[in-house]
């Protein structure tokens, strides 16, 4: 029982709330405030992981998203979630949690011994050496060994229920970080009005001035936060997030941030989101992301009880826990003094202080040594022994620079070492926005290079530490920011007064201690790197920083690196003998820490996944048993199945109904475009390959579009409905792309053509009834149309009504049969369908779906979207007589390359099944039965089976297809198993090929 | 059965949700389907087609405001092209305009609308698109193109708190479905729908 709870202190804690959770299935006790890793280490526990490749016992490291060690699984089912630091989740009642990566128990994991005999081989580059190579099959099989006993957590099998969601922010100034620095830059520049956005991934704002001795304005530094944040929140220019991760700095000031919002709450509200993502737009970027410390590179300095002295002191102050009762503490710069302080004001008994450099500052020293604490100077932490945690560690001197030297050494018996191995700006976002970090010798660390975006970097991220200079570059970057905008800058200033202030320059200290016989020194303790590994790479000649991190892993997984790139560089230049910015810089990507996926998909899952569009019968075709299909965006009726009916039960019926009497089908989908004005047929003519300028008003003529490149684009029919005005019609698919076509070339191409262009898609519902009673049935419910031939023929344009609405009607037919369309106001679509429906009812009319629309036009040849697939030529499709030889239009001057009209190209040809048996869309064509070494001919593009002709169809672009009707050729699918079948080329108006039945 | 007309198939005919802290802090009202037309000047008309319109009291209006003249809005779309919306008809419009002067598309099925009010209607905006809403970046009496959920939406703006949104007929549906969606966590409920001269009640 090492840890425990202190009497006093406990900033973040509520005493009054006691909080039960489980770690491991048992129960514990923590107090409202605590993170996991705090109630854990309060009530006893300070194993609470093991090592990834090693399985060595682990505790915490840090105490904040820095930790490499203490990763948990949460949760169960729905919920589980692996790989979450302990020191960073706010626990709540009825909390479970689970250790990772053991077995059978944290404390019995019987991967230890084993390890601990082979350890020497698990050096980097193990697996690659063993296993893999010219010859090597052995992976395959040592795979699945080795990844169940290394590892981190495992996920979740079951899908996560949890809403998540994504919102935007604009903020004149955003501050990244809600530290001293960070409050100052927030304080200075939400004072003037401009709207500021303040993140901070902590649930308080304050950062380490929770830890701090010192006087603001001359308020305690806790006191000084507590007025910052409530005069912050009586800001209305300001908003304050909590909880939340800037993660990553995207172009154009675009920050990326994930917000948590219920992970620390036991009751979850179901119309909040778990997380929330937030796009946060900024005209300008203050990042006071703070710093990380660094571990100290010794054996045995992964063992539980050995901790970094800011996660010492945040223990301490937050949540008034004591990490120990019996301390070392050592390093080579000024903040293990207070680590110290914090200490012995906790009650811990401090055994020695040891400073490796030549002399400690006296002003921060006195203090220590009057408590009866002994300082060494020039003095080394040589190693750490224990069996499940820390019990004693040995002390030894160095010279001026950090070196070991032989002589003086002292052992002592503990179960704590607070460590500081020099301070680590945060510069992610920094870097990611930036150019390459530099290395600042005086700070032994990386600073902030040169930025691309719009962003200051002010506080420890930029290198200034003491509390006083800390807040004026937080007021500096405030400003700068504020001139940036264009914006007066305010005078203000934070008045500090620190006792522990900096005195004197932190020395820079590398591995220690290692050697033949030593226990492991630990640089990456999350991927279980040591220092012999990157000697290793070293002597193997993995040097450049890339090569390192490749060979060992260094600075992988889920922190990144946080505490271990510059102690690796260091280590690495030492043994290169060049200085560290020869040997490399650390650059950084998004993500800071790890971003749920469900922040990035928000609420595009399950049917919100993509809009979809409806037409004015959808809810009709729903209650009349339509099983609807999304076709693009679209939802259709695929088919109307009747009780009893199968899929293709009830397309044949469809179409054969069609074919016999009659029926209706909704065509609201296709794409419509107005092109209005007195240049609107010149515009129509350039931009179809056939003339529409010779087109009468009150006709439609069919047209097809290539493009630049002269392949076939979109096809459809256009209408003249008056001089100036035409409705063009598109495919589904392209209406769209079409519109953005003809509005490139208006506002780019002919400027001086007064032609304008509009959507028109959604103003109009539209049917098409198709049979050989169609006309019968409109006579019975349209008006003010003539339907004689005379007065309607084909491809007629009339204006009509349907009882009091307003409707087009035009005579096209996309089936062969005499067919027309009735398009009317969107709203008035679902009336005019169902008058349709009930005048054709006498008729035999059914409504019909796209399955057998697919059925009628296949049977006529007539090309779609599978047969439009950008590769195919006006000839390919046989519509090569179409083209104008005399206007000009867009696709003209490339349609005749060589290429495209080569004799062998792929043609539409229709193939008929001579095996009663069906052809499957993207099945290839050979000339023989046995498909190894044949070349492919060509494939299947529309199959169905055809109700008038009672065989298994197919359109099919075939090479030199028309030259090869009559003759056999076989079907192949090899990939989806399908039985090769024989088929015969026919032309692909297999159905009234004279078209007599348009008339009938 | 929900009214044929209607393009949100009654799903915001009446509704509400949430409320747990309270008054629903977003109200959705159906904006009765407004007469509307895409209005093309041709290149140096625009004065010719302002004295047009004058007469039947539409104004073409500067940069991205909404002119509103007795309850016909006009908004500018693109270079030389407007949206006109207005509670009774587009008819005039397209007899106003001359084949010299400009086109005329009548779009007045093409649209379906929804105001949204209340005061957290900045926070349900925020969720679907990337626009500052504050009254400096978007002030009343303005208006935006712009996507939400992957739904082209234009969004008047009539007030400090009062929001237009029009979004393509077909979409409607999918549109009350995100809207009501996003608006779980504030609470909303409907109220009757409204006519689009109706100016909006309250402005806080």
């Amino acid at each position: 029982m090492s840890g425990y709870r202190l009497p006093e202190r406990g900033a973040l804690i509520d005493r009054s709330r006691p909080v039960h959770f489980r770690f491991d299935g048992r129960p514990m006790t923590g107090f409202a405030g605590d993170t996991l890793a705090s109630a854990l280490i309060a009530s006893g526990t300070r194993l609470l992981g093991r090592s990834f490749k090693y399985h060595r016992p682990r505790g915490l490291l840090g105490a904040g998203v820095e930790e490499p060690n203490a990763l948990v699984t949460l949760g169960a089912a729905t919920t589980r979630e692996p790989n979450i630091q302990a020191s960073i989740i706010e626990i709540f009642e009825g909390l479970r949690s689970e250790s990772q990566n053991r077995w059978p128990s944290l404390r019995h994991d019987i991967m230890t011994w084993p390890l601990s005999i082979v350890n020497q081989g698990l050096k980097a580059g193990f697996y690659y050496k063993t296993f893999m190579g010219p010859g090597r099959r052995a992976w395959d099989f040592y795979e699945q060994v080795i990844r169940r006993a290394a590892g981190l957590g495992a996920a979740g099998k079951e899908m996560d229920q949890s809403r998540y969601e994504k919102t935007n922010a604009f903020a004149d100034v955003l501050v990244v970080g809600g530290g001293p620095a960070g409050l100052a830059a927030t304080l200075t520049a939400g004072r003037t009005g401009a709207r500021v956005l303040v993140v901070d991934e902590g649930p308080v704002l304050g950062g380490s001035l929770f830890e701090s001795r010192a006087t603001i304005d001359g308020l305690p530094a806790i006191d000084w936060v507590r007025a910052a944040v409530t005069e912050l929140q009586a800001m209305t220019n300001v908003r304050v997030l909590i909880r939340a991760t800037a993660y990553g700095y995207y172009d154009g000031n675009v920050v990326g941030a994930v917000e948590r919002v219920q992970d620390h709450l036991a009751e979850r509200d179901p119309d909040l989101p778990r997380h929330r993502h937030w796009t946060i737009h900024a005209g300008q970027v203050v990042l006071t992301t703070g710093a990380t410390q660094r571990p100290l590179v010794f054996p045995g300095n992964d063992l539980p009880g050995v901790m970094l002295g800011s996660a010492v002191e945040r223990l301490i102050a937050r949540y008034a826990v004591a990490p120990g009762r019996e301390a070392v503490v050592a390093g080579a710069d000024d903040s293990i003094y207070r680590t110290t302080l914090a200490l012995v004001e906790a009650g811990v008994a401090v055994r020695a202080v040891a400073d490796a450099r030549p002399s400690p500052p006296t002003d921060l020293a006195a203090p220590i040594e009057a408590a009866g604490v002994p300082v060494h100077a020039a003095t080394l932490l040589g190693q750490a022994k224990g069996s499940k945690d820390v019990g004693r560690v040995r002390l030894s001197r160095c010279d001026a620079s950090g070196r070991p030297t032989e002589g003086w050494s002292e052992t002592h018996s503990l179960d704590l070492v607070a460590v500081s191995g020099g301070w680590t700006p945060t510069i992610h976002l920094a870097s990611q926005a930036g150019g390459p970090p530099l290395w600042s010798p005086e700070i032994d660390a990386f600073v902030p290079g040169p930025p691309r975006e719009a962003w200051t970097a002010a506080g420890a991220a930029a290198g200034t530490f003491g509390l006083d200079a800390i807040l004026a570059d937080g007021v500096r970057a405030a400003c700068s920011a504020l001139a940036a905008l264009g914006r007066p800058t305010p005078q203000s200033t934070f008045a500090a007064s620190d006792p522990d202030a900096p005195q004197m320059a932190p020395l820079a200290i590398r591995a220690t201690g290692l050697g033949k016989g030593a226990d492991k020194a630990f640089i990456d303790f999350q991927n279980d790197v040591t220092a012999s590994d990157v000697k290793l790479a070293h002597q193997e000649g993995y040097r450049s920083v890339e090569h390192l991190k490749r060979y060992t892993t260094l600075g992988m997984a889920t922190d990144q690196g946080k505490t271990s790139n510059v102690n690796a560089l260091g280590l690495m230049a030492d043994l290169e003998g060049r200085p560290i910015p020869d040997v490399g810089t650390t650059r950084f990507r998004a993500p800071y820490t790890p971003v749920s996926l469900g922040a990035l998909a928000g609420r595009e899952i399950g049917g919100h996944f993509r809009p979809v569009r409806r037409t004015a019968m959808h809810d009709w075709h729903v209650a009349h048993g339509a099983d609807m299909l999304t076709t693009g965006a679209w939802m259709r009726p695929r088919v109307y199945r009747r009780p009893g009916e199968s899929v293709t039960d009830a397309y044949i019926r469809e179409a054969r109904t069609v074919r016999e009497a009659v029926g209706i089908v909704d065509v609201s989908t296709l794409g419509k475009i107005t092109v209005q004005g007195p240049d609107a047929a010149k515009l129509l003519d350039r931009v179809y390959a056939n003339t529409f300028s010779s087109l009468t008003v009150g006709r439609a003529r069919y047209g097809v579009m290539l493009r630049e490149d002269g392949f076939v684009y979109d096809d459809g029919t256009t209408w003249r409905l008056g001089e100036n005005d035409f409705l063009m019609t598109t495919t589904t698919a392209n209406a769209a792309g079409v519109l953005a076509r003809l509005e490139r070339h208006l506002a780019v191409d002919w400027p001086d053509l007064k032609v304008a262009v509009a959507s028109a898609t959604d103003q109009w519902a539209g049917l098409a009834i198709a049979g050989p009673k169609s006309r019968e049935v409109l006579r019975t419910v349209v008006a003010d149309v003539d339907l004689s031939d005379a007065g309607t023929p084909f491809m007629a344009v009339r204006k009509g009504r349907v009882g009091k609405v307003a409707v087009l009607v035009t005579r096209i037919s996309f089936s062969g049969e005499r067919a027309y369309e009735i398009h009317c106001g969107a709203r008035d679509g679902l009336a005019v369908w169902e008058a349709v429906h009930a005048a054709g009812q006498p008729f035999g009319l059914v409504p019909y779906g796209t399955e057998a629309l697919g059925t009628l036009r296949i049977e006529k040849g007539h090309v779609s979207g599978p047969e439009l697939d950008g590769r195919t030529t006006l000839s390919d499709l046989g519509l090569g007589k179409m083209a104008s030889t005399k206007t000009p239009f867009v696709g003209r001057a490339l349609m005749d390359r060589p290429a495209m009209i080569s004799p062998d190209r792929k043609v539409l040809v229709g193939l008929r099944s001579l095996a009663d048996a069906p052809l499957r869309t993207g099945a290839h064509i050979i000339a023989e039965r046995m498909p190894q070494d044949m070349p492919s001919l060509g494939h299947v593009t529309s199959p169905t089976f055809s109700p008038a002709l009672g065989a298994y169809i197919a359109l099919a672009l075939v090479s030199a297809g028309r030259e090869r009707t009559g003759e056999r050729l076989t079907v192949v699918d090899p990939i989806r198993n399908g039985t090769p079948t024989e088929v015969e080329v026919v032309s692909p108006h297999f159905f009234d090929p004279e078209g007599a039945r348009l008339h009938g | 059965m929900a009214d044929a007309a209607d393009p949100f198939a009654g799903r915001l005919a009446e509704g509400r949700s949430g409320g747990r802290r309270g008054e629903p802090a977003i109200v959705l009202a159906q904006i009765d389907p407004p007469a509307a037309a895409q209005l093309q000047i041709w290149p140096g008309k625009r004065e010719a087609v302002a004295k047009a319109l004058a007469p039947i009291g539409i104004t073409l209006p500067e940069g991205r405001d909404l002119s509103n003249h007795f309850g016909r809005l006009c908004g500018r779309i693109a270079p030389g092209r407007y949206l006109v919306l207005t509670a009774d008809t587009v008819a005039d419009v397209a007899a106003a305009i001359s084949a010299d002067l400009g086109a005329v598309a009548d779009l007045s099925h093409a649209r379906a609308a929804v105001r949204i009010s209340g005061p957290a209607v900045e926070d349900l905006l925020a969720k679907g698109t990337a626009l500052a809403f504050d009254a400096d970046a978007f002030p009343p009496g303005t208006l935006a193109q712009t996507s939400i959920h992957h739904m082209g939406c234009l969004i008047l703006r009539r007030s400090e708190t009062v929001f237009d949104l029009f979004v393509f007929t077909s979409f409607a549906l999918s549109f009350s479905e995100w809207l009501t969606d996003a608006a779980r966590e504030f609470g909303w409920r409907t109220d009757p729908s409204v006519a689009i001269d109706q100016v909006p009640a309250h402005s806080s």
